[in-house]
């Protein structure tokens, strides 16, 4: 078990090693998310190999695609 | 003694088209004669026939004029910035009734009267009338950037005036580009305002994008968000991107070949899985925040002050009252601005995105 901040948020985790594991337990495509560990975004092909440790601060960013907003 | 040389728009062409030069130099007449030498038909601009500088060319080392300092042998240090400014129409470049009001600008030593100028001189376009691109094109406006582009094919909606400031109740059913005009010159007379209207698309994006010295992007949606993003890489143009949700907001920039949007997210989600303002509900002042942000990035670039959030991605969670920073890297694999990039012009954005492009005959407007 470790404890994590996830946006600004506490979270303890169990049975997860790395950001690729942890972006796993997520209800979102892996494709549509970018996560950053200790202030750095973390590229996709280094997910798996890039561990999640006690205190880390993560930061999922989700997409957005909002701006002008068209009238409906 | 190598500095830097800012060169203002009507000086480019001699200069390949750019805004900054090295030159060598102990003090202003030697980094002038550098110039001259490696750039001849600059030379006929800053030097007379007695090869003096002209009455109506002002040179200014970091902000002050050199007749204020010791003319041409104003000696010149490592990482100096020299600007070899012309005055506009044949008078001072700055009237009285400018320096008034942009005193609260000219007064700070980041701006002055060159970085004032440079405003003037700049061209930004702006991606969308809404929510981002109506705090981000006024605040441009006031600081007096001189040109300001706006590409919009969308009309006032009642259910805009929520947060779009550049819209008045007076504006619904008109053109939002129209509506925009109407207030920036309001606000403004002296901005030159450039109507886009219309969609932008990959058959006019490469036409519309290189007129710009930087864009603003206010994108709904992601058709037009990697379209505006190719586009400006392609185009070498810096993208100062925001974007918002309900009470979350984004905002960063993208040099070209230093990452882009595709590094950070290489694919739409499909149409519907991330909602859009109109379904989902955006805070009004959420926009005024990062529209504003996106404001002072562009004017950072064109002023080339401070620290650009090239690199960094904001991110503003306004009901925890959160402003956190997480660098943001290219990324080699990118299929755009990688190392092996397999995109190389623009593509079919609706089949990518599996969206049309909003306001396009067949498209549907609402995004």
């Amino acid at each position: 078990m470790i404890t994590v901040t996830v946006n600004g948020k506490r979270q303890r985790l169990d049975g997860v090693g790395t950001v690729a594991e942890y972006v796993g337990t997520l209800p979102v495509n892996r494709r549509h998310v970018a996560v950053a560990r200790n202030g750095e975004v973390v590229p996709r092909e280094r997910w798996a190999e890039t561990a999640v440790e006690d205190g880390d601060v993560l930061e999922v960013v989700r997409m957005v695609g909002g701006g002008s907003t068209p009238s409906p | 003694m190598p500095v830097r040389v800012y060169i203002p728009t009507p000086f480019r062409r001699l200069v390949g088209n750019q805004v900054y030069v090295e030159a060598q130099g102990r003090n202003v007449a030697e980094v002038l004669d550098h110039l001259g030498d490696r750039f001849p038909a600059l030379r006929n601009m800053i030097y007379d026939e007695s090869d003096e500088i002209p009455a109506h060319i002002n040179i200014y080392v970091n902000n002050q004029e050199i007749q204020a300092l010791q003319g041409k042998q104003t000696p010149l240090h490592d990482g100096d910035e020299l600007a070899v400014i012309p005055a506009i129409a044949g008078g001072e470049a700055l009237t009285p009734e400018q320096v008034l009001r942009y005193s609260r600008h000219i007064i700070m030593p980041q701006v002055g009267p060159v970085g004032q100028r440079k405003l003037m001189a700049a061209r930004v376009l702006i991606i969308g009338a809404g929510g981002l691109g109506s705090p981000s094109a006024l605040y441009l406006a006031l600081a007096g950037v001189g040109t300001i582009g706006i590409v919009d094919f969308d009309v006032v909606d009642l259910s805009n005036l929520q947060r779009q400031v550049l819209h008045q109740t007076v504006d619904v059913g008109r053109p939002k580009t129209e509506s925009a005009k109407e207030t920036i010159l309001g606000y403004n007379p002296d901005v030159n305002v450039v109507i886009h209207e219309g969609p932008i698309t990959s058959d006019n994006a490469m036409e519309i994008i290189p007129q710009y010295d930087v864009v603003v992007n206010g994108a709904d949606n992601f058709t037009t968000r990697y379209l505006v993003n190719d586009a400006c890489y392609f185009a070498g143009k810096p993208l100062v991107d925001g974007s918002i949700l309900l009470f979350d907001g984004q905002m960063t920039v993208f040099i070209p070949g230093k990452g882009c949007y595709r590094c950070l997210f290489p694919s739409p989600p499909p149409p519907g899985l991330v909602p859009n303002c109109a379904e989902a509900g955006v805070l009004g002042a959420l926009t005024g925040i990062i529209g504003s942000l996106q404001a002072v990035e562009a004017i950072k670039l064109i002023l080339d002050i401070g620290d650009s959030m090239a690199g960094r991605l904001a991110i503003y969670d306004a009901l925890s009252g959160e402003f956190r920073t997480v660098k943001v890297r290219r990324d080699p694999k990118c299929p755009l601005c990688g190392d092996d990039a397999t995109i190389t012009g623009l593509i079919d954005y609706e089949n990518f995105c599996g969206a049309p492009f909003p306001g396009q005959d067949g498209g549907e407007v609402r995004s």
